[in-house]
């Protein structure tokens, strides 16, 4: 099991790498701390860890009233439109598995802000998972493997190995027009 | 290449749209928010936009009866032409699109191809129009890659607009092969299907010409079929008692295949058919036959030509059996006789020159008498020669060695000692050396051996008297020495006895000049004297000399002037020495010089006996080859070589054998040569008639030649027999052929058969080129399939990141999309879910899912391809409302998905322009709020009145 420490630890790495800023505020009663984007206008992850499931179902609604709802949205930025866009990370490293209807009970949960439940047994594990939900990595559109054209002389090599004679008789220059070369493509289907 | 972005649409009098309306996006539309309830025209701005561009409407491409009476494109009732201008900019190029639909007032249908114009407007082009504006605007919006392979027009649906209906009619309302053809089309792959046509095409041509040679072949068939019979009607005949050909040919071949001859040849047999045979087959029986016989009569005439020559052979033997016994017979007592005779005749050859061989006898003797003194006489002037030269060489070397002792710078008496050895080992030589018997020689080895010995005796006398001398010269030198040794001591010391007496002295002046006083101590001693007295004895001391000192001085004296005599004498012995050597010397050199030329003598000598010696041998060796022949006789028969005894034994030999010869009846009157000769000739004959017999294996030569002859006649009559048979039988067939290929009918036959074979012939290739044009055609299909796949699968990654993240279903939260046929053999495409957990556990969404949750499946598919490709070079996405029917958590994950596409990094990549449209004045709220912070730009419709869209 990861602890608080190096869940931490790792999480301020992921979003240091998008540039945002950790606060831990001395008001928070619930919530651990979240993180900001420089400008501060565009993004708040406020983050609090479970170790254990039962503690994930008891506090996670009252450290959203209280910490989120009450002091963040309407104290702290009461007035500016990052409050909109408040994501509320609720850190699950303990063992026992969430069935998906738990996760749902929270997740779906439309008061408020948007809540994710990052599963972090390992820190592959919670890496993924902050990768996968959020509304921040770069992994997600695989701009590296982006559709090539298959190209005419790809489809021709493609089909002379799929054939059941010897593909080699029909030539690039053959298939490319069939109509023109019909009279040799015929002639060739006859031999061997 | 920079992408190319809509910077503007005006649309006028389509569909709802009755006033010229304006969108710019040109300031800033990374987004474009347009909202408003339903029906306001945001859905006709999204027509506006694909009719625009391909002057179709993808949700009524369906074929529908109705819609071809229908008028929808232009504003109701017709006033003006529905008209839309896009404005594209790429970097600083502006590009305009103008469509005017053609047909707002007929009857007929205002939509459909053909029922608009377009042209297109450019920086660097004159105005285009209708398709030369759609190609120009392919060349624009097409990429390179791409280009020529797609059309922008079919594309610009599937990539750019994402609309409900389309969504819905992915999902839900296309068959599985339809949706595949769909997905072909996006992934770019259906460009490949137009091979396919095209081998189709020349497919069904082929199969075309195979009927054609169906129905000829179908002519042709019956005819042949028609001639067969006839021509096996004709097959009747009259030969050798058969009516039928195919019953003679049978009957010529069982006969050939029981003759016992034609097995023995190891020919092939002949195959009887006992099927019906046609007009064809029979020619090739017959030509087959023909062959066979052929070769057959070939091989017996060479069997024939071996079976005569067999049998001349025999008889030839058979007529010479009685020579080669006689000549057996002689040969036997030829080889007795010619012994005897061989001896009879040497014999007589030494009676006949006896006397010859006496006279070389006598002759040889005397020759071995006078080698025998010759060479006593050469050994002893060799010994003499052989003991000069060494006599010389020694005494030489000892003449070198008294030269090198005397001149040597060794002390005297060493080289008296090297003398005395000298002449001893001398003495030594000489008793060792002097020969036993006076010869030449004597005199000078005698002379040089006293001379040395005179010499050792003077030496000898003079060691005596030197190494007195020396003794002598020693015991001087030793006391000398001594004496040398005490006088060093004692001058040591009387100098510092005088330095002290000098340093008193000194003193002594030295204490006078400052004192009154007389009286004075010693300084060594300390004894009182009156200073002038001391002064003076010790002046008296060092005038005088030491005596101990001068009396050695003296005695050494002495004894150098006695070592010098006793050298002097030692100088006299050696001188004495040197002149007695010197005499010795040059009376030995004179010996030496008269052995020398005695040397020169003798070997002049022994060289003139040599060569008489070697003149003698020759002699001796010449006479006895001459007498070589008579000899080598000699010894053959082992007779004596001593003159006398040797003729009575020749008498005698000659007697006994002549009467063996008598005993053993020898009676032959030719010579002996010509004797052996006959027996050679006989011998040869003997040996070449054998050499047959065994060739034709035969061992009695009574018996098995005649057996022999007998059999090979036999065989030479029965291959005969069956040659001659077979050659009629030859000379039959081929006339029977000839009449067979003659007929007409037959010809006819062939020429139709030929005709048959040549239709099936291009038939079966027809067959093939079709089997492997359906081969080709199934091919590509797999793959088109395969290539499908393998997109599919780079795609379901971000397909399914969207899906999740949308998260519609709390189960089935994968996509996946498996490609395969149907039971037609159709290609399909299958869109299904399954659980993260129960990878197995699949659904079909179109039949489990909400239609909310069906559109988010379509969503994530078709958002992700237009996300994803990299066809066209249009940046703009269009989604028409896709929230409609999400709940909130959908929508707030949507909108991160839209958002995230805008951030920096992404933005470089994608560079997508995305325009959407919401009914919901909430979400659009939502919306400006959370794309707050990215280039964005909003259209709200408020109302809609007759004049069309009103816009806040």
């Amino acid at each position: 099991m990861l602890r608080a420490f190096n869940v931490y630890s790792n999480i301020s790495d992921f979003f240091s790498s998008f540039n945002m800023e950790k606060v831990i505020d001395p008001k928070f009663n619930y919530i651990d701390c979240y993180f900001i984007d420089e400008q501060k206008e565009k993004f708040i992850f406020v983050c609090k860890v479970f170790s254990e499931k039962y503690e994930l179902f008891n506090e996670w609604e009252i450290a959203q009233d209280k910490d989120i709802a009450l002091y963040i949205q309407n104290e702290l930025y009461s007035r500016v439109d990052i409050r909109w866009d408040i994501y509320y990370l609720l850190i699950y490293i303990g063992t026992d598995d969430l069935s998906i209807d738990e996760y749902h009970h929270i997740e779906k949960d439309r008061f408020c802000c948007k809540k994710y439940i990052i599963k972090a047994r390992s820190k592959e594990e919670q890496l993924e998972n902050m990768n996968l939900k959020l509304p921040l990595t770069s992994k997600f559109y695989e701009l590296d493997k982006l559709n090539n054209l298959i190209t005419d002389d790809q489809f021709f090599e493609e089909l002379r190995k799929k054939v059941n004679f010897n593909g080699e008789i029909l030539s690039n220059k053959v298939l490319r027009d069939i109509f023109s070369n019909k009279n040799e493509l015929i002639e060739k289907l006859k031999g061997d | 290449m920079k992408d190319v972005r809509l910077s503007k649409l005006v649309i006028d009098h389509f569909r709802g749209y009755r006033e010229p309306k304006v969108f710019d996006f040109s300031k800033g539309s990374d987004f474009t928010v347009l909202s408003g309830s339903n029906g306001f025209g945001k859905t006709s701005f999204f027509d506006a936009v694909e009719w625009g561009f391909t002057g179709k409407l993808f949700r009524f491409e369906e074929p529908n009866e109705e819609k071809s009476k229908n008028h929808f494109i232009n504003y109701q009732p017709y006033e003006l032409p529905a008209k839309v201008t896009i404005e594209l900019i790429e970097d600083d190029k502006k590009y305009i699109i103008y469509r005017e639909a053609t047909n707002f007032e007929a009857k007929n249908t205002d939509y459909g191809s053909n029922k608009s114009k377009l042209i297109l407007y450019g920086p660097d082009f004159e105005p285009l129009y209708n398709n030369d504006a759609m190609n120009k605007l392919n060349e624009l919006l097409i990429q390179e890659d791409w280009r020529d392979k797609l059309d922008f027009q079919n594309v610009f649906s599937q990539f750019h607009l994402l609309t409900q209906d389309k969504l819905k009619y992915f999902v839900q309302g296309l068959k599985g092969p339809d949706r595949y053809n769909q997905i072909s089309s996006l992934l770019g792959t259906s460009r490949f299907q137009k091979y396919n046509k095209q081998i189709d095409s020349i497919r069904k041509e082929t199969n075309d010409k195979i009927k054609f040679i169906d129905e000829k072949l179908n002519k042709v068939i019956p005819n042949i079929n028609l001639l067969k019979d006839r021509i096996s009607n004709q097959q009747s005949i009259n030969i050798d008692g058969f009516t039928n050909i195919k019953d003679f040919i049978d009957d010529i071949i069982l006969k050939y295949n029981s003759n016992v001859i034609l097995k023995d040849l190891s020919l092939d047999e002949f195959k009887v058919s006992n099927e019906l045979i046609d007009e064809e087959q029979l020619i090739k029986l017959i030509n087959d036959l023909t062959r066979k016989i052929s070769v057959a009569i070939d091989k017996i005439e060479l069997s024939i030509n071996t079976l005569k020559n067999e049998k001349n052979n025999l008889e030839e033997i058979n007529s010479k059996k009685e020579t080669y016994k006689s000549n057996k017979f002689d040969i036997k007592n030829i080889q007795k006789a010619i012994p005897i005779l061989d001896e009879k005749r040497n014999l007589i050859y030494l009676l006949e020159y006896f006397d010859r061989y006496k006279e070389f006898s006598k002759k040889q003797h005397e020759l071995t008498q006078n080698l025998e003194q010759k060479n006593n006489l050469l050994q002893g002037l060799s010994k003499l020669i052989s003991e000069n030269e060494s006599f010389t060489s020694i005494t030489k070397n000892d003449l070198r060695n008294l030269s090198n002792i005397l001149s040597s710078k060794d002390e005297f008496i060493n080289k008296l000692y090297n003398l005395k050895s000298l002449t001893s080992e001398r003495e030594q030589f000489a008793k060792s050396f002097l020969p036993k018997e006076e010869s030449k020689l004597s005199p000078f080895i005698r002379i040089v051996d006293e001379a040395f010995l005179e010499l050792n005796q003077i030496v000898l006398r003079t060691i005596t008297v030197v190494e007195t001398i020396l003794t002598d010269k020693e015991g001087l030198e030793n006391e000398r020495k001594r004496l040398d040794k005490q006088n060093d001591s004692l001058l040591t010391i009387d100098k510092k006895y005088r330095d002290i007496l000098k340093i008193s002295r000194d003193h002594i002046l030295a204490v006078k000049n400052h004192s009154y006083n007389e009286e004075i101590d010693c300084p060594v001693c300390g004894t009182e004297f009156k200073s002038d007295e001391l002064l003076n004895k010790i002046d008296g001391v060092l005038s005088v000399e030491d005596g101990e000192i001068k009396s050695n001085i003296n005695r050494i004296d002495e004894i150098n002037k006695n070592i010098l005599k006793l050298e002097n004498k030692i100088d006299h012995f050696l001188s004495m020495i040197h002149t007695t050597s010197d005499r010795i010397k040059d009376q030995i050199s004179e010996v030496l010089k008269q052995a020398a030329s005695q040397l020169s003598y003798n070997k002049v000598n022994y060289n003139n006996d040599l060569q008489e010696y070697n003149n003698s041998i020759k002699q001796f060796e010449n006479n006895r080859q001459l007498h070589s022949n008579y000899i080598s006789v000699i010894d053959k028969i082992g007779l004596s070589k001593e003159s006398e005894q040797l003729l009575n034994e020749i008498e005698n030999n000659i007697s006994l054998i002549s009467k063996k010869q008598l005993e053993m009846n020898i009676q032959i009157d030719e010579g002996i040569e010509s004797t052996k000769n006959r027996l050679t000739s006989l011998e040869e004959n003997v040996r070449k008639f054998e050499s047959k017999l065994t060739s034709l294996n035969i061992e009695d030569i009574e018996e098995d030649i005649l057996n022999k002859l007998n059999l090979v006649s036999g065989n030479l009559n029965n291959y005969g027999n069956t040659k001659t048979d077979m050659e009629i039988t030859l000379n039959k067939l081929n006339k029977l052929l000839q009449s067979v290929v003659n007929n007409k009918d037959y010809k006819e036959f062939n020429r139709l058969n030929s005709l048959k074979n040549n239709l099936e012939n291009e038939r079966d290739n027809h067959v093939k080129v079709i089997e492997r044009l359906e081969n080709i055609m199934e091919s590509s299909e797999k793959v088109i399939e395969e290539m499908n796949s393998s997109i599919l699968k780079e795609n379901e990654y971000l397909i399914n990141n969207i899906y999740k993240r949308i998260y519609p279903h709390p189960y089935f939260t994968n996509i996946k999309l498996e490609l395969g046929t149907n039971n037609s053999g159709n290609n399909v495409l299958q869109i299904k879910c399954y659980r993260e957990d129960q990878s197995s556990c699949e659904i079909n969404p179109t039949f489990t899912f909400s239609t909310a949750q069906m559109n988010v499946v379509a969503i994530s598919i078709f958002f992700a391809l237009a996300l994803r490709q990299q066809c066209t070079r249009l940046s703009t996405i269009l989604l028409d409302d896709p929230v409609q029917s999400m709940d909130d958590i959908n929508i707030l994950a949507f909108i991160d998905i839209l958002r995230s596409i805008s951030s920096e990094e992404i933005t470089l990549t994608l560079n997508k322009q995305v325009i959407m449209s919401t009914h919901d004045e909430k979400i659009f709220r939502l919306m400006t709020k959370k794309f707050r912070f990215l280039n964005t730009k909003t259209f709200k419709f408020l109302d809609y009145n007759e004049s069309g869209p009103v816009f806040d």
